[in-house]
């Protein structure tokens, strides 16, 4: 089933209402969110990986979001990959674990839940409309509906294509799941909606997140297992861009770098939207299998070591040892975030500012390499980029109440409470 | 060309560290459909990119159709520029002139025999009995002339341990106990050095001389040895002398005159400058005054030159210069110990560094504090101390502690091995001195098959091709081996059963 966002582009509401009415409504419309959602201030927010399930419990209070739960399930190999949900049992089973530990202090039960898509399962795109009218009259409300169909049909069409030519597979249907209007121009000039306003030339972009229609299904099926009322579903990249929105870091211009846990995302922003979007499929788990590997310990003690190895509790030699571990890794890493850059085509020149977050972050090497090796010269960055590691204390809205969400593996589950405010 | 099935779940970096494995230049992937590694197409490029660093050719072979339409996409994308096209062929052609090859021709001219026909039965013998002597030759020579080349491609595996041990000097190596044996050396060095002396003394003479007393009362007054005399020179200066003997003045007396008067008491006694110094020198007639006395009751004056008075400053021994021979020596014979340590470190041993200790067991000074003289001197000696392993030690201890680690099959590598000792230094929980220390200790080898060159060799020998195949695909661990016997002789395509003519290239994986 493949929503248009028509609906959601109303008159009368400004560019950033209809942000939150798009998602409220393309989620709403979907049979399984249809429950009314409850307006209590407490909420959860569920970030599934290929190694584990994320939740984080929220309570919102004046501005704040205030952190009052968190918890995290390990879950086994193969059961997620790549965002995928490949065992539904094992993920609802650790969606309830990780759920149970995020809210044993809250006082009820929180049942309203917003859930990401993984960066690598969502095709974000932007699509750019130039129309130029015939007539002189005032612009009607048909004459809207029919620009954003016009706008919705075509990046549906440019989400398909670009799936096609990523996965060799024409067959499989893709779902929208989040749009949002980056601007409307009339005449070359900006403007808030068209209904009602004189002019010739409309340009209009708009922001579109697809992801195969198999996945929302699957969640359809998790949070109804597990009773949960979809408050809505948004990729990551889109929460991110949200809270950098909100802070006083760069967020018009700048690349989304999520390092997750079986891929590498990268995200070009540019107008305040992320264009395109594109993965690598090495991410946090290869440098933890690496270390197993050469190591000959087992995936979970070389989490463990990873673990010591990023708070900084390893002693020099023994991180010299992971460090020697990485070196293969890390080099092949960089060649795909090399030729990840490269397959941005159209992409002149990429905006210096680039936001590292996910699991593979808590690595100090990832942001090492990224910050000393000579990467960039073969990318076309506008000045040598600033790498920046997203922490959870960067969001400025959330506050954690545990002292438990420090580290960089939060950030994903922590952007996706500023999507609460714009859906309650 | 080396074929590889790749499996449903390996991913890209998994494939990667496979074909690093495989010497051969072209690769075949056979990947099954649904495989991981065309979930994106970024996979295949990056692969891509790595084969064409490495220099190989990889050729896929699947079912998958979402995968054959991303390989076909791959290989729309790729360009070649450099495509050799029907003119560059030609323009290659007209750079590189043919060249055309000519045996160099050559007459033979050969003798011609005449032979009688009585003896042509003997010279028949006599070339049949050549033509055996030159067989048998040839076929010792032939038979010894091929060599069997075997290469065995053996698995190998990467393997890093880190371990914490201590080294005790005097204590057996214990894996158990994570011990390594140590030692500590000691050297002793013999040190001097000469300083200037900075400290000052004055010394010199005091000056002596006579003087008379008056005594102007009408008392007799006896003066006790040591009574300070007093001049004061035209600046009112103050300077002190002392009667060197006790003596009596006898009392003033009446003079009837004419003209009447007084004639004061006197005596004359020897005296001596209570300091040193010329400037207690004094001529003859300069006028003295009693200590405690009053000008109106006693006086005095210089009867014979008070003279001799002298001074002079000397060098003699500071605490500061002991202080900076002790300093300098230390400095400069410190490094000297070490080095006379080094010295003492032979062949395997391996020094801690940071477990140096050098001792000062014996010192002696020329002078004592306060002695007069121009040079200090002071000797030291020293001893140095340090902790030292020896590497076969170190080696064993760490073979023996990644025992459990090395799988069955498997033996620990001597080539691409590398042991990294860090020195855990003074803390907490870890010493560092000249008997005991705290190492982290690292390797970095690989395990390879635990294979002999000898026992295979044994075992190849005069088996056939078959055979000899038959028997390296059966050794357990082998990745690939490859048996060629070099020249081929005809008859004699056998494995040499001379040891020495076969040759064994064992390749790590």
């Amino acid at each position: 089933m493949t929503l248009s966002p028509s609906r959601c582009l109303k008159k009368g509401r400004s560019h950033f209402d209809r942000d939150v009415y798009c998602i409220i409504e393309l989620l709403m419309n979907l049979p399984f969110f249809k429950k009314k959602a409850k307006k209590t201030p407490k909420f959860l927010t569920l970030e599934i990986s290929s190694e584990s399930v994320r939740c984080l419990a929220f309570y919102k209070e004046d501005g704040s979001l205030k952190i009052i739960g968190s918890g995290t399930s390990p879950l086994e190999a193969g059961a997620v990959r790549n965002g995928i949900i490949i065992d539904p049992g094992l993920v609802v089973q650790a969606t309830q674990e990780a759920m149970n530990s995020a809210t044993q202090n809250a006082e009820d039960a929180i049942k309203n839940v917003i859930i990401g898509v993984s960066s690598d399962l969502c095709l974000e795109n932007v699509t750019t409309a130039k129309i130029t009218r015939g007539s002189g009259t005032p612009i009607t409300e048909k004459e809207v509906e029919s620009f954003n169909e016009k706008i919705a049909t075509s990046s549906e069409m440019q989400a398909q294509n670009y799936y096609s030519s990523l996965k060799g597979d024409e067959d499989t249907e893709l779902q929208m799941i989040t749009s949002s209007l980056v601007y409307i121009k009339l005449d070359n000039e900006l403007v808030d909606n068209l209904e009602g306003k004189n002019g010739q030339v409309v340009e209009m972009a708009l922001y579109t997140a697809f992801c195969p229609t198999y996945h929302v299904v699957a969640i359809q099926k998790l949070s109804k297992k597990l009773k949960l009322n979809v408050l809505a579903i948004s990729p990551i990249n889109f929460a991110v861009m949200k809270t950098l929105k909100q802070s006083d870091m760069e967020s018009n211009d700048a690349i989304l770098a999520q390092v997750g846990s079986d891929f590498t995302n990268i995200g070009v922003v540019f107008g305040g939207a992320v264009i395109k979007n594109k993965s690598l499929h090495i991410g946090f788990k290869h440098f933890v299998d690496e270390i197993s590997r050469i190591m000959g310990l087992t995936h979970s003690e070389a989490s463990k070591v990873v673990y010591s190895h990023s708070v900084g509790s390893l002693s020099a030699s023994e991180s010299v040892v992971i460090q020697n571990c990485l070196e293969e890794v890390l080099n092949i890493w960089l060649e795909g975030i090399k030729l990840l850059f490269g397959d941005f085509a159209g992409v002149k020149t990429f905006a210096p500012h680039m936001y590292l977050f996910g699991e593979g972050v808590q690595l100090p090497e990832i942001e090492d390499v990224l910050d000393k090796e000579p990467w960039p010269k073969s990318i076309p960055f506008k000045s040598p980029p600033t790498i920046k590691a997203l922490i959870v204390g960067d969001l400025a809205k959330v506050a954690d109440a545990t002292g438990a969400v420090v580290s960089h593996e939060w950030v994903p589950a922590a952007a996706l409470a500023y999507i609460y405010e714009e859906v309650i | 060309m080396t074929k590889i099935e790749v499996e449903l779940h390996e991913d890209v970096i998994s494939i990667i560290h496979k074909l690093k494995n495989v010497a051969d230049t072209g690769v075949e992937l056979i990947v099954p459909e649904g495989a991981v590694l065309f979930d994106n197409i970024l996979n295949l490029k990056l692969l891509r990119n790595w084969s064409d660093q490495e220099g190989k050719v990889i050729n896929f072979q699947t079912d998958d159709v979402g995968g054959q339409n991303l390989l076909m996409s791959l290989e729309e994308e790729a360009s070649f520029p450099e495509e050799i096209t029907p003119e560059n062929v030609e323009a290659i052609e007209e750079e590189v002139p043919a060249q055309k090859f000519a045996m160099p021709k050559m007459r033979l001219t050969l003798p011609v025999i005449k032979l009688k026909k009585g003896k042509i039965f003997l010279v028949l013998i006599i070339v049949a009995g050549l033509l055996g002597v030159v067989g048998v030759v040839t076929y010792r020579y032939v038979s010894r002339l091929p060599q069997a080349h075997v290469k065995i491609v053996v698995n190998s595996q990467p393997l890093t341990r880190s371990f914490e041990i201590k080294v005790i000097s005097g204590h057996d190596t214990s894996a158990d106990e994570k011990i390594l044996k140590g030692t500590t050396l000691e050297a002793g060095l013999d040190d001097e050095v000469i300083v200037e002396t900075t400290g000052e003394k004055i010394v010199g003479e005091k000056a002596k001389g006579e003087i008379t007393i008056y005594n102007k009362t009408t008392e007799e007054k006896k003066f006790k040895k040591g009574t300070d005399i007093i001049y004061r020179d035209k600046d009112d200066d103050k300077f002190v002398y002392e009667l060197r003997d006790d003596i009596t003045v006898g009392p003033s007396v009446d003079d009837p005159g004419p003209p009447p008067g007084e004639i004061w008491g006197s005596a004359d006694v020897e005296v001596e400058a209570k300091e040193i110094g010329k400037d207690y020198n004094i001529d003859k007639g300069e006028d003295l005054e009693v200590e405690d006395q009053d000008d109106s009751d006693f006086v005095a004056k210089v009867n014979k030159d008070i003279d001799g008075g002298k001074e002079e400053t000397i060098k003699i021994v500071a605490q500061e210069d002991m202080d900076k021979a002790i300093q300098t020596l230390q400095e400069n014979s410190k490094e000297k110990a070490l080095k006379a340590l080094d010295q003492k470190i032979t062949g395997d041993q391996k020094l801690i560094s940071g477990s140096e200790n050098v001792a000062v067991v014996k010192e002696t000074f020329s002078h004592k504090l306060g002695d007069e003289t121009e040079e200090l001197k002071l000797s030291q000696t020293f001893s140095a101390k340090c902790l030292t392993y020896v590497s076969g030690d170190l080696n064993t201890l760490v073979d023996t502690l990644t025992e459990s680690f090395v799988p069955e099959g498997f033996e620990l590598s001597d080539k691409e091995r590398a042991v990294n000792v860090e020195v855990l230094g003074n803390t907490e929980t870890t010493l560092l001195n000249d008997s005991e220390a705290d190492l982290q200790v690292t390797l970095k080898t690989f395990v390879v098959t635990d294979i002999s060159e000898d026992s295979i060799k044994q075992a190849l020998m005069g088996l056939t091709v078959n055979e000899a195949e038959k028997y390296l695909g059966s050794i357990r661990n082998v990745k690939t081996y490859e048996l060629s016997i070099n020249p081929h002789v005809p008859f004699f395509d056998n494995v040499p059963k001379d040891e020495s003519r076969i040759i064994i290239n064992l390749e790590r994986e």
